[in-house]
C-alpha cells in the first residue's frame, strides 16, 4: 500500500477504534441480596425470621426473587415485621433508601381512613352516617349543583367509595393536580352523580379527597397537620411529607411520602388492633371496621391482581385474613392480623406499572411474594 | 406562450440567477484546490454538519440503567480565522432513539450553542511540519432533555452553562489535512431542574425558562465535561471542503440526581468559505 492510501486508511481505522472504545457501563440494577435489618435507636426492634417463627430459607428465597434483575425490576424495598419486630429488611438500590421517604401512592387512601377513625373517636365527626353536607355545607353552595341526592352522601359512603360521583381517577389527576384555582371541594361536588350515593362501589380518588376536606372542616386543621399530631408523632414517623393541593389540603388518595419503616408502622397498627408499643393510637373497633370486607372488589385495572373484597380504603387479601393497601407502580402494605405479620414493598413510585414493575421474564406480583412469606410461617 | 411584462421580467431574473449558479458551480469545480498547508484558511467559513452515531446515557434520577441508541445530529458552525485568532460559533442538535436492556424505549435530544476563541501559538505564517497549534477558551450552553419510557410521567433535564478551555491542532497531510480539537469545562453552572410532568401540560418554553432553576456553580470535580474531535479534511474546490470526523462528547454530573451522557458521532461536514482572505 502506498503512502497516499495509508493515511486515510490509518485515519479510518483510528476512528473505528475510537468509536467502539467508549461505552457507559450497564451495571446490575440491584445490589446483592440484603435482608438483615439494622437496629436504629428509637426505630423498630429487630429480630430474625427463625426467632419469629418463620422459615429462614423460605424468607431468603422470597428476597432472592425480589432482588432478581428480571423480576420486580423497579422494586426498591421489602420489609417483613412479625410480633412487632422487624425481622427482614432489604433495599435493592441503596441501603440509604431506609431513610428516604417516597410516594406511597394509593396506599395513602388507607392512611386517610385511619385519620377519619381517629377523628371519629375524638368526636370531630358524629358517625359514619353523618352527611358530608353537615361537615362542609359551604362546598355544596349554590354553584355546586347540589341536588337532594348529593346531600345524602355520607362519610361512610366516602370511606367505601360509594359517593356515586362520576369522577374517574385519570380525570381527577388531570384536572385537580394542575388546577390552580381554589375551591377544589366544591369543584368535586359539582361533578354529576353516576349512581345514587351508597348504591355502587367505584374505585376513585375524589372520595378520599372529600374526606381530606371534611377532616379540615371538622378538626380545624389541614389533614397533614392533624396526622402529625395524632398519628405520626406517637408512631415516631420520621421525614414524612404529604403533597397538598392548591387549597392547602393534603391529597387524600395519594402523594403521602413515607419511609418503608414508617409504612410498616401503619401496618403494625392494623395487626395490633390500633396499638403501638402498648399505647392505643386507633380504636380497636375502627381497625376492625376498616378491614372488614364491605363489598366484593371489582375487576382490577390491568396489571393488578384481583382482590376478593374491599373494606374501608383497604383491600382484602386472599390469604389468611389479610388486608392490604396498594399503590401505583408497586407500593404495597399488607397486614395479617391472624399471623401478626406485616409486609411492606415499595417500588419506583412513578415507574410504568406494566413495563417497569413487571418487566422481564419470570416477573411476579406482590401477592406472589406475600403468599410465599405467609407460607414461610407454615400452618398454625 | 404569451407572457405579461411582469412575467417576462421574472422569467429573465430567474434565467439570470440560474446562469449565475451554473457559472458559480463551474468556477468552484475548476478552481485550483485548496492546499493542505491552507487547512485553516483565513476569512469566513460556514459549515454544515450531519452526523450519526451512538448516544448513551445513565440517568440515576430515573434508574441506574444504561440507555443507548442511534443518534442523528445536525450542526451549523461559523468560523472566522485570522492570522493569529480563530473564532468559532456553532449550534448542534442531536436526537437519539434510546432503549435499555429491558427494551424500554426513550428519546433524547439536545440543544447546544457555543462560541470558542482560539489563539495560534508559534509561527502565524504557515503550518510547518509539526502543524499549527491553537489554545483558547469558550462558552457553551447545553440543554439535554430525555423522555424515557420508564418513568411514565416526566421529562428529565440536564442544563449547563460552561466556560471551557479549548485546544486545536491541525497538520497538513499532502493535499489533505488532519485536525484534533478538544475542549473541557473549567467552571459551569449546572442544573437538573424538576422533572416536568406530562400532565402539567407546561408550555413549550419550559425548556428555556424553568429549566434554569436550581443551577449550581461547579467545576470538573462534579461536572466533568469534555469534547474531543478528530477529523480529516479534503479540499473540493477553491472555496469548498469536505470533512469527516469522529466526535466524542462526554458529560457527567455527579451532583443531585447524577447523570452521564456519552455521545459519539461520525460527522460529515461541508464547509464553504465565500470571502477567503489571502494566504500569507
Amino acid at each position: 500500500m502506498n503512502r497516499r492510501m495509508e493515511r486515510p486508511a490509518t485515519a479510518g481505522a483510528l476512528l473505528a477504534v475510537l468509536a467502539c472504545s467508549a461505552c457507559l457501563a450497564d451495571n446490575p440494577l440491584k445490589l446483592p441480596v440484603n435482608m438483615v435489618p439494622e437496629l436504629v435507636d428509637g426505630d423498630w426492634p429487630v429480630s430474625s425470621p427463625e426467632a419469629e417463627g418463620m422459615d429462614e430459607a423460605a424468607v431468603r428465597t422470597a428476597y432472592e426473587r425480589f432482588f432478581s434483575e428480571n423480576a420486580y425490576v423497579t422494586g426498591l424495598s421489602l420489609l417483613v415485621v412479625r410480633h412487632g419486630k422487624l425481622l427482614a429488611e432489604g433495599y435493592t438500590r441503596s441501603t440509604d433508601d431506609r431513610d428516604v421517604p417516597r410516594n406511597i401512592q394509593s396506599v395513602t387512601k388507607g392512611h386517610t381512613a385511619l385519620l377519619v377513625g381517629i377523628a371519629l373517636e375524638h368526636g370531630h365527626f358524629e358517625g359514619l352516617d353523618q352527611p358530608l353536607h353537615d361537615v362542609v355545607p359551604e362546598d355544596f353552595g349554590p354553584n355546586a349543583g347540589a341536588t337532594s341526592a348529593k346531600l345524602e352522601i355520607t362519610l361512610g359512603h366516602l370511606l367505601t367509595m360509594r359517593s356515586g360521583l362520576a369522577y374517574p381517577p385519570d380525570d381527577f389527576t388531570q384536572e385537580l393536580h394542575r388546577d390552580r384555582t381554589r375551591g377544589q371541594m366544591a369543584h368535586i361536588l359539582r361533578r354529576p352523580l353516576a349512581t345514587v350515593p351508597g348504591e355502587a362501589f367505584e374505585y376513585k380518588d375524589c372520595d378520599p379527597q372529600l374526606l381530606s376536606g371534611a377532616l379540615r372542616a371538622a378538626t380545624g386543621m389541614a389533614m397533614h397537620d392533624y396526622a402529625a399530631d395524632v398519628l405520626w408523632a406517637p408512631l415516631g414517623v420520621r421525614n414524612v411529607f404529604w403533597e397538598t393541593n392548591v387549597d392547602g389540603d393534603a391529597w387524600g388518595a395519594q402523594a403521602l411520602y413515607l419511609r418503608p419503616r414508617d409504612l410498616a408502622k401503619i401496618g403494625q397498627l392494623l395487626v395490633s388492633g390500633g396499638l403501638w408499643r402498648g399505647e392505643r393510637i386507633v380504636d380497636q373497633a375502627w381497625i376492625n371496621a376498616l378491614i372488614e370486607p364491605q363489598h366484593k372488589a371489582p375487576p382490577p385495572p390491568e396489571g393488578f391482581e384481583q382482590a376478593p373484597g374491599f373494606g374501608m380504603m383497604w383491600w382484602v387479601a386472599p390469604e389468611r385474613g389479610g388486608v392490604y393497601g396498594r399503590g401505583t407502580a408497586g407500593q404495597y402494605l399488607a397486614a395479617y392480623p391472624e399471623l401478626d405479620l406485616v409486609i411492606v414493598q415499595t417500588a419506583e413510585p412513578y415507574a410504568d406499572d406494566i413495563g417497569g414493575y413487571f418487566a422481564g421474564p419470570g416477573s411476579g406480583s406482590f401477592m406472589d411474594l406475600a403468599n410465599a412469606l405467609v407460607l414461610a410461617i407454615g400452618e398454625p | 406562450m404569451d407572457r405579461s411584462p411582469g412575467q417576462s421580467s421574472r422569467w429573465l431574473a430567474c434565467s439570470r440567477a440560474l446562469l449565475g449558479l451554473i457559472a458559480l458551480g463551474w468556477e468552484l469545480s475548476c478552481a485550483a484546490p485548496i492546499r493542505a498547508s491552507d487547512a485553516s484558511p483565513r476569512g469566513h467559513t460556514f459549515e454544515l454538519e450531519v452526523g450519526g452515531g451512538l448516544y448513551q446515557l445513565r440517568d440515576e434520577g430515573v434508574a441506574p440503567l444504561r440507555w443507548a441508541g442511534p443518534a442523528g445530529q445536525l450542526g451549523l458552525r461559523y468560523v472566522h480565522a485570522g492570522r493569529r485568532a480563530r473564532h468559532q460559533a456553532g449550534l448542534r442538535v442531536p436526537v437519539a432513539f434510546l432503549s435499555n436492556r429491558y427494551e424500554h424505549g426513550g428519546l433524547g435530544w439536545e440543544f447546544g450553542l457555543g462560541y470558542q476563541y482560539l489563539h495560534r501559538l508559534g509561527s502565524a505564517r504557515r503550518a510547518g511540519p509539526g502543524g499549527a497549534f491553537y489554545l483558547g477558551a469558550g462558552y457553551g450552553f447545553r440543554l439535554a432533555v430525555q423522555e424515557l419510557d420508564w418513568d411514565v410521567s416526566h421529562y428529565q433535564y440536564l442544563n449547563a452553562h460552561e466556560l471551557d478551555a479549548a485546544v486545536r491542532w491541525e497538520r497538513p497531510l499532502g493535499d489533505h489535512a488532519i485536525f484534533v480539537q478538544a475542549s473541557a469545562a473549567l467552571i459551569a453552572l449546572v442544573g437538573r431542574p424538576p422533572a416536568q410532568r406530562h400532565y402539567d401540560e407546561t408550555l413549550a418554553h419550559y425548556q428555556f425558562t424553568e429549566s434554569h432553576e436550581n443551577l449550581v456553580f461547579t467545576g470538573p470535580h462534579e461536572y466533568p465535561s469534555i469534547t474531543v474531535e478528530l477529523g480529516y479534511l479534503i479540499p473540493l474546490g477553491r472555496r469548498w471542503r469536505l470533512g469527516t470526523s469522529y466526535r466524542l462528547d462526554s458529560r457527567n454530573y455527579f451532583g443531585e440526581r447524577p447523570i452521564r451522557i456519552l455521545d459519539q458521532t461520525l460527522v460529515l461536514c461541508v464547509a464553504y468559505s465565500p470571502w477567503m482572505g489571502a494566504h500569507r
